[in-house]
């Protein structure tokens, strides 16, 4: 895999619960470590306590590292309508995408301000990535925004429930899926295969430093695909995705 | 460096039901991919057939000598499982016994698990129990504690409990801990070889449910020494499957 550029879709700093805090320094070594060249960086701050908090967190460590960092924001639709205006606010910012938590905040996919959240996301053409860790929230997911245009990556979805992903990926092109914990073997081959145009829609992310980072970048460097789709995966899919 | 591999499965599991099931030819492709002493599987089959899971295990890990088998026991079915450890546990292939704690109604200090584990003392071969509730990781401590002349493996099977496992288990020397490369935060294993000291932390890879290089990622991100490696990936492993 020479010659790649590797892009994570999602490295983590800030407090995190039962764990040490994850510094911003551990990212950037564990990104040296594993030859990543860039990274979407999030504060956890904004996904267990305040995403008004977390955002400005993630702005001002993206700003002093911005040949690393790129910053991606957090909403809670539970904090309606105030997070439609802070969506906006995003959008000016220069965030790249935005995250949602449901299972980890504790907020169903079918909320309808989660569902006008979607809508103005898709308005400011700004990609989404929705936690969908549990059998049928990505496809509560895909009923849920039948009606948007822009790219939406499905986070968190394990090899126990790819059946369901691949279904959802092929209902439309604009859904794209993490390959976090997509370990098991023959998964990301099961993707490229039943999915039109797979290896195009998988995007590597690692929750660096929360998890290993070499743990999920092995998986796509041992993956029976081409040199050609891993570089895709990790790192062209992303910066596409991203309008980079 | 020569590996154990502590935990591995042949045949379907909940990871890999939309995928192919990982079979014999696949086990022994991937026995090849490293200097492997021993690979030691179980059958998700016996998970639900004790008798069946058992015997394909007995059958399909015939023939290599690299290749041994934890024989599933339940506490549900105590006499059962005293049945199948004469009938198992005295071949050389058999490295020991794998109870699951699934749920709470598991726990392995019901009478049906203290039932099984007294008919298991006979055998010096260790057990290898999982963990999903705190309930059944107290519960594997508790049984360890009293069954002090057998040697027990404890999986956690969830993040949480990972994260928790190795001070809960610290005062119990029959106990090494074995982190699942899917719920493994990082730097658990450098944490764990802090708190348990060197000895007691084994490698698994999940073969079968999981693509091996993930484990083998993790253990290359973990800040520990080239000896704690070695310890890691081999030696406590052999240790636990000699001695029993």
């Amino acid at each position: 895999m020479a010659a790649i550029q590797f892009f994570d879709a999602c490295a983590l700093f800030g407090p995190w619960p039962h764990h040490e805090d994850l510094q911003i320094q551990e990212v950037l070594k564990a990104m040296t470590a594993n030859k990543i060249e860039r990274a979407l960086a999030l504060c956890t701050t904004g996904i267990t306590y305040d995403y008004r908090e977390g955002n400005a967190a993630t702005l001002e460590a993206c700003a002093e590292h911005s040949d690393k960092l790129a910053p991606v924001a957090t909403l809670d639709p539970r904090a309606y309508p105030h997070c439609l205006e802070e969506a906006e606010n995003c959008a000016k910012q220069g965030f790249k995408m935005i995250r949602f938590f449901p299972t980890r905040q504790g907020w169903p996919i079918h909320f309808a301000p989660f569902r006008e959240l979607l809508q103005k996301c898709d308005e400011l053409h700004i990609p989404v990535a929705v936690e969908c860790t549990h059998p049928g929230e990505a496809t509560e997911l895909a009923d849920a925004v039948a009606f948007t245009q822009a790219p939406l990556l499905l986070a968190g979805v394990d090899s126990a429930n790819i059946g369901e992903a691949i279904a959802v990926l092929r209902s439309s092109t604009k859904f794209h899926l993490e390959t976090t914990n997509l370990i098991a073997p023959g998964a990301l081959e099961a993707v490229t295969t039943h999915v039109p145009d797979g290896a195009n829609r998988l995007i590597y992310a690692s929750y660096s430093p929360l998890r290993y980072s070499a743990a999920s970048l092995n998986v796509v460097r041992g993956a029976g695909i081409s040199n050609e789709q891993k570089a895709a995966i990790v790192g062209g899919n992303l910066n596409r995705l991203i309008g980079e | 460096m020569a590996r154990i591999d502590l935990h591995c499965y042949l045949g379907t599991t909940p990871d890999t039901r939309a995928l192919s099931a990982p079979d014999v030819a696949a086990a022994k492709a991937y026995a090849e991919q490293g200097q492997f002493e021993a690979l030691c599987f179980s059958a998700p089959l016996a998970s639900f057939d004790l008798v069946g899971g058992n015997s394909y295990l007995a059958e399909h890990t015939r023939g290599d000598k690299r290749f041994r088998a934890w024989m599933t026991a339940s506490i549900h079915r105590p006499d059962l499982s005293g049945e199948l450890a004469r009938l198992y546990l005295v071949k050389p292939r058999f490295c020991g016994a794998l109870i699951e704690q699934k749920t709470d109604a598991d726990l392995i200090t019901s009478q049906g698990g203290r039932d099984v584990l007294n008919a298991l003392r006979r055998y010096s071969r260790p057990v290898f129990l999982t963990a999903t509730t705190p309930a059944n990781l107290e519960a594997a401590v508790a049984a360890a504690r009293e069954f002090s002349t057998l040697k027990f493996a404890i999986a956690p099977q969830t993040v949480e409990l990972t994260r928790m496992a190795a001070v809960a288990i610290k005062e119990v020397v029959n106990t090494i801990f074995v982190p699942v490369v899917s719920y493994t935060e990082r730097d658990v294993i450098a944490s764990a070889m802090q708190t348990l000291g060197e000895r007691r932390v084994a490698w698994s890879s999940g073969w079968g449910r999981f693509s091996p290089v993930a484990a083998l990622g993790m253990a290359r991100d973990s800040a520990i020494t080239a000896a704690q490696q070695e310890r890691f990936s081999f030696k406590n492993a052999s240790e636990l499957l000699v001695e029993g």
